[in-house]
């Protein structure tokens, strides 16, 4: 007994020393010539390889906007916490910026586990995030803007690509296994069937998070290509990208055999990768590092600068990408909507950002009018060996889904979730 | 002076290259055809692309024009000065402005100088569209048939038969199926034929003949076309030549198909043995449940990456002996790692199993982040060539170079260790300090030394384990984390401490894995399928397949 009084003190006097630590951390000193927002993304944990690039835009754009004077005359105070990839403490960390730093607004999430985990939060204390990723769509809340992708801005476009440029016949869906590549997968294939392509020319694939050994599935994915024209749908996620791109070298195939067009490579995976063996494998995005534009020119060399700047690892070979180019332009539009409401009242900037346009890195955005997404061109690349996209197709801007019809065909669409409290 | 006329004929000959008589390739109207790409109509440069493919003669000249389609494929070929040239790289200065530097298409030389740099807004970069690409595809592959690589030669060989315009090269595949000396390249060239000429033939007698050849071969390339021929075949010795060729060949697949599951589950079998004879070591002779030894795998890993960053190697700068000196590079660093943790941490715990899991674990997690910080996240090492791809040991079955490789390294790393244990006195001092640590102390034996060098074994071969995996994934800091579980089914099945259960289990569980995800279950189903079957077993075999026996078991 005397043991457990001694280590349950030791565990809350620790508690406690945490707490205290915490609170010097993210306080620092709130002036009321600031405004503070959170930034909500992973620096430590699985998923920090994708999201410290988007902790690092954001506050570049910060800096700039700062550089400029700031929003409604208050300088922009960020206030960076790290979940550490770990979905019940996005929660708990979400809670804190909204009810203790009391945010403006939040920039954060990548994974819609993640997203789905902060939902509660920002639904509860009406609260404001900002949604930077392309994710599987089937969600509306009063209290997201979503700027990456929805599923008709990615999914569908890509696998009407390969329809139509390559005469692809068979598809082979493959997967890390978790809401994101099932739900687009059940999109995927709403779509393929209603195209036409059959049920035996279609497979579905998962593996685990962190997979490692693609030996059997590459082997599959051999055999099922034989005969006719056959694409590979990767919605593959993290780190087992680079084990399946190299298998799939090393067992014989090209991208001439067996394209694969993938979901969540970016430039910021290849960074990581040796390209060689994946020139002429595909990637549907919204943005390209590529794009050639004096405005998307200016974000790159912005960037590049900024992390030579402040030492960030990789320094001038640091890349752009979509989900940063996403992260980026919200914070911009976010500021914009306050500028035009003339407030940081959350109700007042969601109706601020309905319908707005924004001049992002990549080209002219807009806010749709009512399902808190966004109007985006699809593009769609080839990696070449220099590790950047050759944008091989591009659209218009294309307006957001929220929820799919392909999965809602009698077109009665669920309610949105959260907004003012009633 | 007869003789002398003859002599100076053949020397006349020999001087002349024979390109001298045939159209060979002239450096002026190799331009003139490339500059139609520049402004030409669709259909011009679908000529021009085309004509290519009669040029040249010698594998030498067929070799550039490889190169000039490659690069017009791959966007790489430039228009500069009023004509094509390569560049070997695209740089960028500090304001992120990008340069060429033009070289010949032909010589191979600099246009201006090595140092000099051409702006690349100031040239025309020949990028091929979806249907150029397509059609330099094709050209590509029947300028490959005249080249001296075997590799792409086969490559060509084997791809050319399904194209449209595979008709085209039936001389070609003719004279390689009685003249290449290469086994695999008249295979191919025979089966190419005989593809080529199905897709022709109009009368019953060529057919059946062809069909019985290609189940002959048997030509798995074939299995899809004559199945397709079937479904509107109506006469029934046809059908009959079809069914009996497609099961020649469906036999053929299903041993090749075994020979996969066999190559994949020896693989991650070994990377099974590497992780957890280490583990075993330090479990049975210890009772540590190291839960940081994937770490161990994780900085051998790194530590090669690390190697290659000092060697300067790059895809580009090739430096390839990295690979070498990073191999007892890994083993050092994760040994001394290793032994750093031992006696700040694991020597207090020797004995404590669920102490030693705790603690350990959290040394895992400092480890982890350590390196995430110090190192950053999913680095990649560029394998050396003589790694990448793969050997054809028959039709449909290859065995990928890094694969084996890692297979030799897992056998060298049992055989080593065997080898210390047998033949060393140290490993006889470790025997017995596992079999009984307070006898081997009052025999004079330094347990604590043993204990230490022990526990750096294990995690030098974790190391090596860390370097052979960086040729088939990427380095990570959490990469540990996904051996370490199966790791421990491996050492649990086998029997604690014993190498040769480590050997037989590790191999057994990635037989089983590799079975089940081949065949009947996914990847996910075949992981819990294996871990209740190893549960099941556990629950009639505690002690695993080597049981300690004797007086060693009741300890």
């Amino acid at each position: 007994m005397k043991k457990f009084i001694q280590s349950s003190t030791a565990l809350i006097l620790s508690g406690l020393l945490a707490m205290v630590v915490m609170a010097g951390c993210s306080t620092g000193s709130a002036t009321s010539d600031t405004v503070k927002i959170g930034i909500l993304h992973s620096l430590s944990g699985t998923m920090a390889i994708s999201e410290t690039s988007l902790k690092d835009v954001v506050l570049m754009a910060v800096e700039e906007i700062n550089a400029k004077g700031g929003v409604l005359g208050k300088k922009i105070e960020p206030v960076v916490v790290d979940p550490a990839s770990d979905w019940p403490l996005f929660y708990e960390k979400a809670k804190e910026l909204i009810l203790k730093d009391k945010v403006a607004v939040t920039f954060g999430c990548w994974t819609s586990v993640s997203r789905k985990s902060v939902l509660p939060a920002f639904e509860d204390n009406n609260a404001l995030l900002f949604y930077p990723v392309q994710y599987e769509g089937e969600e509306q809340s009063l209290n997201v803007f979503y700027t990456g992708a929805s599923p008709n801005e990615q999914l569908v476009p890509a696998a009407a690509y390969m329809i139509k440029e390559y005469g692809t016949k068979k598809f082979y869906l493959l997967g890390t296994d978790y809401v994101f590549p099932r739900t687009a997968n059940a999109v995927l294939k709403a779509y393929l069937k209603s195209v036409g392509v059959p049920d035996k020319n279609i497979a579905e694939e998962y593996t685990p998070f962190s997979h490692q050994d693609y030996q059997s599935i590459v082997a599959k994915i051999k055999a099922f290509s034989k005969g006719e024209k056959t694409a590979i749908m990767s919605t593959i996620n993290g780190d087992s990208n680079v084990p399946f791109y190299k298998e799939f070298a090393a067992q014989g195939l090209t991208a001439k055999d067996v394209p694969i067009m993938a979901f969540s490579v970016a430039e910021d995976e290849l960074r990581a990768m040796d390209v060689k063996p994946l020139v002429g494998h595909l990637a549907a995005w919204n943005y390209f590092q590529s794009i050639d534009t004096p405005k998307n020119a200016a974000f790159v060399k912005a960037f590049k600068d900024y992390a030579v700047k402040n030492k960030l690892p990789g320094g001038a070979d640091r890349v752009t990408d979509d989900p940063m180019e996403a992260a980026y332009f919200g914070v911009y539009a976010w500021a914009a909507a306050a500028t035009k409401a003339g407030s940081f009242d959350v109700d007042k900037v969601r109706a601020a950002v309905y319908g707005s346009s924004i001049d992002a890195p990549g080209g002219m955005k807009k806010f749709d009018e009512s399902n808190q997404h966004t109007y985006k061109p699809v593009y769609i690349g080839e990696i070449q060996a220099d590790g950047q996209f050759k944008i091989v197709y591009n659209t218009d801007l294309v307006k957001p889904d929220s929820y799919s019809p392909l999965l809602h065909p009698d077109g009665k669409f669920p309610a949105p979730t959260g907004g003012p409290k009633k | 002076m007869k003789l002398v006329l003859l002599v100076s004929f053949f020397f006349l000959l020999g001087f002349f290259p024979i390109g001298a008589l045939a159209p060979t390739l002239d450096p002026i109207d190799l331009q003139k055809k490339l500059s139609v790409l520049v402004t030409g109509s669709p259909e011009d440069r679908a000529r021009a692309i085309r004509s290519l493919e009669a040029l040249g003669e010698t594998a030498q000249e067929k070799l550039i024009l490889h190169n000039v389609l490659k690069a017009y494929g791959n966007g790489a070929l430039y228009y500069w000065n009023g004509e094509a040239v390569f560049s070997p790289a695209v740089t960028q200065d500090e304001n992120y402005i990008k340069y060429i530097n033009p070289v010949d298409v032909v010589t191979g030389k600099y246009k201006v100088s090595a140092s000099q740099r051409v702006k690349l807004k100031d040239v025309k970069i020949l990028e091929a569209d979806r249907n150029d690409r397509d059609l330099v595809a094709d050209s590509l592959l029947f300028v490959d048939l005249g080249l001296d690589s075997r590799d792409l030669v086969l490559n060509a060989v084997q791809r050319i038969a399904t194209i449209a315009r595979a008709q085209e090269a039936v001389p070609a595949l003719a004279k390689l199926s009685k003249e290449s000396k290469d086994a695999s390249i008249r295979f191919s060239a025979d089966e190419g034929l005989g593809l080529v000429g199905l897709r022709g033939a109009t009368d019953r007698d060529t057919k059946v003949a062809l069909i019985d050849k290609l189940g002959q071969l048997p030509s798995l390339r074939a299995r899809t076309v004559l199945e397709d021929m079937k479904v509107g075949e109506t006469d029934q010795v046809t059908l009959g030549a079809l069914n009996e060729a497609i099961e020649k060949i469906q036999n053929y697949e299903a041993l090749v198909s075994v020979f996969d599951v066999i190559k994949s589950s020896l693989s991650s079998g070994s990377i099974l043995i590497l992780m957890a004879m280490g583990l075993a070591i330090t479990f049975g002779m210890m009772g540590v449940i190291n839960m940081a030894h994937g770490e161990m795998m994780m900085i051998g890993a790194y530590t090669t990456y690390v190697v290659q960053v000092a060697f300067g190697h790059t895809a580009e700068h090739p430096a390839p002996e990295f690979f070498l000196f990073a191999l007892p590079l890994s083993f050092l660093v994760a040994a001394l790692v290793g032994g750093l943790i031992e006696w700040l941490v694991v020597r207090h715990l020797y004995k404590k199993p669920i102490e030693s899991l705790l603690a350990t674990y959290g040394v895992s997690l400092i480890l982890t982040q350590v390196i995430r910080l110090a190192f950053g996240d999913n680095r990649a090492t560029n394998t050396p060539d003589w790694l990448q791809g793969a050997v054809e040991i028959a039709q449909g079955m290859e065995i990928p170079a890094n694969r084996f490789f890692i297979l030799l390294v897992a056998v060298f790393s049992v055989v080593l260790v065997l080898l210390i244990f047998k033949y060393t006195k140290v490993g006889l001092n470790m025997k017995a300090t596992m079999q009984n640590r307070d006898m081997a102390a009052s025999m004079g034996i330094n347990t604590r030394w043993i204990d230490s060098f022990t526990f750096m074994l294990g995690s030098g071969i974790a190391g090596i384990a860390g370097y052979a995996l960086t040729t088939v994934g990427g380095i990570t800091p959490d990469m540990g984390k996904n051996y370490i579980v199966d790791s421990f089914l491996v050492v649990v099945t086998g029997g604690t401490g014993s190498i040769a259960g480590v050997v037989v289990s590790g191999a057994g569980i990635g037989l089983l894995n590799k079975f089940l995800e081949g065949t009947l279950f996914g990847t996910v189903w075949a992981k819990i399928v294996v871990l209740a079957l190893v549960m099941t077993f556990i629950q009639f075999r505690p002690s695993g397949i080597f049981a300690p026996k004797g007086r060693l078991a009741d300890e």
